[in-house]
């Protein structure tokens, strides 16, 4: 246990940097003072390139902003929104840990000055001739990586399924056979896509891959989960050189997680898109989609607080490729770091200070920043739960909250995604680093 | 840097053992201003040996058929190795005071292996005019109370009682009825005792058993399937026939004289539906006791479903 109490020395560094304050409110003061921030000139754009992915007609967003006369009666709304980073709700501190994420949704600090500035301003029109052509968007009920990869190479949907207007949390588990793979393949991305209606009940869907063994019993072949989505998730990137394969031969044994919400839906379908790599694809890498626990025991007490760690090391290095915090109703912060037991540093790879179960988002490191990790490092992961009145998720402070599946109860693990390395392979990625060195990167031995 | 200080020192579990100081502001539900994460008294280890508290749970309600709702509540026992009986009586009482009475006086140890509470070991069934009225069940212990409050306005804890549709099964591939795939609580009868067939976690009325201290007594559970709710799920259910689902039951002592263990062989199994099962139940002290069957179609932490036979003992000396 010795190196554990390193740890805690550590973190006297690590921690603190980890918990400051939540971001400022930006003031936009400056731009107000020049007075020239006007809907037409500056804050159509953002709102095109920011929120009307959502925001728009038949978007799961509550009301669309794709018009003048939209924006400005949401107006303070949008202020106190994007302001305080609800929106867009991509929730990932940005004093700490790596910044470089792919699919990135948060605005910058001038952004957000610019948009606050305008409201400030009276929220100005002007020059309408002066606006942007309005945004296309794809089908709400296409596929959102369509437009970075087209349309999905394998489809699994699952068989429909009732979801009653209330009632106690269900979970739809059909077995369904993948088809139309000739020969095995890899993936290259995946896209977990709950109807349009479904979107607001699919609290989580995750996939078993299975394959017929000797006697033809199907078996769990992925030897954990084969994918997972939650709460408005994008997908999951593959990333290049890495490999996670699909077999021809395979089954999706599905787990739809549905949190009735006052609405029935008939016949819902929840689909998994697959995009491949070409055939004869052969990945340098093996990459796999790990769900990793926290260990404490969780039980939150009425109006308390709990918190819970998982430590892993391997017995080879790693690469880090993504991290997705996953609990319920009372997860309110997560955090990923990494310890290194040989110089005694403790780093904090992600943290979310502001999490909330109905966006989960599987933060996708870019390539030249996943974290790499030597063998014997200590990847440790904490979650800190809020069960008082304050965490405005929270249905109910007065209960004791135990681990278990529905959204009321509580989980604690993290998906994470790893490429696994031989020390050949690290090597080779590190002085691949050391070759072209990532500027907002602090040296150490973990980038 | 002393809050980071704390941080740090519960990672390596030290300072666990502040559990459970819940403060009574929190007790009584106070607000309190939220402070900023670093400065909120996080906990790690709660569950151990012995010396910790049982903390009950409000799993959720459901509405019956005639209108009226049950209120069902579970416990967790924290000690890993420490059984406790708490009477009923200013340790453990369940508030308003007409409602008192129904909640269990035995709290089985954890043992080892993946904790779980124990859920929905009783229902306190309450009129269907209820309203927003909370029905606390309170437990004191080291004179700390721990309490949970139960009420049918509480949307997100609406539960199934009878059947859920948790699919499972792979048959055919291809496909997967609703109605073969979905769990339901089974019937249970008594058989060597008296009493009416139990479906569901609630409203069950005990069957009524005699024994002797020492010489254990045989009980044996019939295990049934529900009638099928119409003719497509009768069909599924018939096609099932040759292929019984495999439920589990798990015994406990729910109440009874304190420092009075039952042993039962085996206190959990695995049934074939339809089928029986017969457990040993052996008793070191005369009195009455009150024994729990949870026969479990499903999963207890999806909360469906299972069905609560409880057999009441008069134990002889
Ligand atoms: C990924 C989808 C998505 C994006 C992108 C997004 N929103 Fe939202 N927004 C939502 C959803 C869903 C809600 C309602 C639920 C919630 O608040 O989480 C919402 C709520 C809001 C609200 C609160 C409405 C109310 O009832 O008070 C405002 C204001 C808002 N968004 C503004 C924005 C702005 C401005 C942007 C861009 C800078 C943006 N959103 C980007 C999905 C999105």
């Amino acid at each position: 246990m010795s190196s554990v109490r390193i740890v805690v020395r550590a973190s006297l560094v690590t921690a603190s940097i980890a918990l400051v304050a939540l971001p400022h409110a930006a003031t936009g003061q400056e731009a107000s003072e020049r007075g020239e921030v006007t809907f037409s000139e500056q804050v159509a754009t953002l709102i095109q390139e920011n929120c009307q992915v959502c925001h728009r007609e038949g978007g799961m967003g509550p009301m669309p902003l794709t018009t003048y006369d939209q924006a400005r009666r949401y107006a303070t709304r949008i202020r106190a929104q994007v302001a305080s980073r609800a929106m867009p709700p991509y929730h990932y501190d940005r004093e700490v840990g790596i910044q470089e994420l792919e699919y990135d949704m948060r605005l910058s600090d001038a952004e957000i000055a610019t948009i606050v500035a305008w409201v400030d301003a009276g929220a100005p029109q002007g020059d309408p001739a002066l606006m942007p052509p309005p945004k296309a968007f794809p089908d709400p009920a296409e596929w959102r990586m369509a437009e970075m990869f087209g349309p999905p190479d394998i489809v699994v949907p699952t068989t429909p399924y009732d979801v009653p207007a209330s009632g106690n949390d269900k979970w739809w588990e059909p077995t369904i056979k993948i088809s139309g793979l000739e020969s095995d393949r890899y993936i290259r991305a995946i896209e977990v896509k709950p109807s349009v209606a479904g979107r607001r009940v699919v609290h989580h869907a995750n996939t078993n891959l299975m394959r017929p063994g000797d006697d033809g019993e199907l078996y769990n072949a992925s030897g954990g989960r084969f994918t997972e989505y939650a709460g408005n998730k994008l997908g999951e990137i593959v990333p290049e050189g890495a490999g996670r394969l699909i077999p021809a031969d395979g089954w999706v044994e599905w787990s739809v997680h549905y949190h009735p919400d006052g609405t029935a839906i008939e016949d819902d379908v929840t689909e998994l898109g697959f995009w491949l790599y070409p055939e004869g694809y052969v990945p340098e890498f093996e990459s796999k989609l790990h769900s990793w626990p926290l260990q404490g025991d969780l039980l939150i007490p009425p109006n308390g607080t709990a918190m819970t760690q998982g430590f892993l090391s391997f017995d080879h290095p790693i690469r880090i490729d993504s991290y997705q915090p996953h609990g319920h109703l009372r997860l309110r912060g997560a955090s990923m770091e990494i310890f290194h037991p040989k110089t005694g540093e403790r780093e904090v790879v992600s943290m979310v200070s502001n999490w909330s179960t109905w966006w989960a988002h599987s933060h996708i490191y870019k390539e030249n920043v996943a974290p790499l990790v030597p063998t014997g490092s200590v990847v440790i992961l904490t979650h800190w739960y809020d069960n008082t009145e304050n965490n405005p998720y929270n249905p109910a402070p007065n209960q004791w909250v135990y681990p278990g599946s529905r959204t009321n109860d509580e989980m604690s693990h993290d998906w994470v995604g790893v490429t696994h390395l031989t020390e050949e392979q690290y090597e080779e990625l590190v002085s691949l680093r050391q070759a072209r060195p990532v500027a907002s990167a602090p040296d150490s031995p973990g980038r | 840097m002393s809050n980071t200080r704390r941080l740090g020192s519960k990672v390596i579990g030290t300072a666990a053992c502040t559990l459970l100081a819940a403060t009574p502001a929190a007790l009584s539900g106070q607000i309190v201003p939220r402070p900023a994460l670093e400065q909120m008294d996080w906990k790690i280890r709660t569950i151990r040996d012995s010396g910790q508290p049982v903390v009950p749970a409000f799993e959720g309600w459901y509405q019956n058929p005639d209108g009226t709702y049950d209120l069902c509540f579970g416990f967790f026992n924290l000690n890993r190795a420490e059984s406790l009986d708490v009477p009923r009586g200013p340790d453990n009482f369940i508030e308003p005071a007409r409602f008192d009475g129904a909640q269990p006086t035995h709290f089985t140890a954890l043992g080892e292996g993946r904790p779980q509470r124990e859920f929905c070991a009783f229902v306190v069934n309450v009129p269907a005019d209820i309203g927003d009225q909370r029905v606390w069940w309170n437990l004191r212990f080291a004179g700390r109370t721990y309490r949970v409050p139960g009420h049918v306005t509480l949307r997100p804890y609406m539960i199934d009682n009878l059947v859920n549709s948790v699919g499972a099964a792979m048959e055919e591939f291809e496909v997967n009825r609703q109605f073969a795939g979905a769990e339901a609580a089974p019937l249970v009868r008594v058989v060597d005792a008296q009493g009416p067939e139990a479906r569901g976690k609630g409203g069950n009325v005990p069957a009524q058993a005699r024994a002797r201290v020492g010489a254990p007594l045989r009980i044996r559970l019939q295990i049934s399937r529900p009638p099928a709710p119409d003719a497509a799920a009768a069909d599924d259910a018939r096609r099932d026939e040759d292929a019984p689902s495999q439920q589990s039951v798990k015994w406990t002592k729910f109440s009874g004289p304190v420092d009075a263990p039952v042993a039962f062989s085996p206190a959990r199994a695995q049934v074939s539906v339809p089928g029986e099962h017969s457990v040993q139940a052996t008793f070191v002290r005369p009195g009455e006791y009150v024994l729990l069957a949870q026969v479990l179609h499903g999963s207890f932490a999806n909360q469906c479903c299972w069905t609560n036979a409880y057999v009441r003992v008069v134990v002889d000396p």
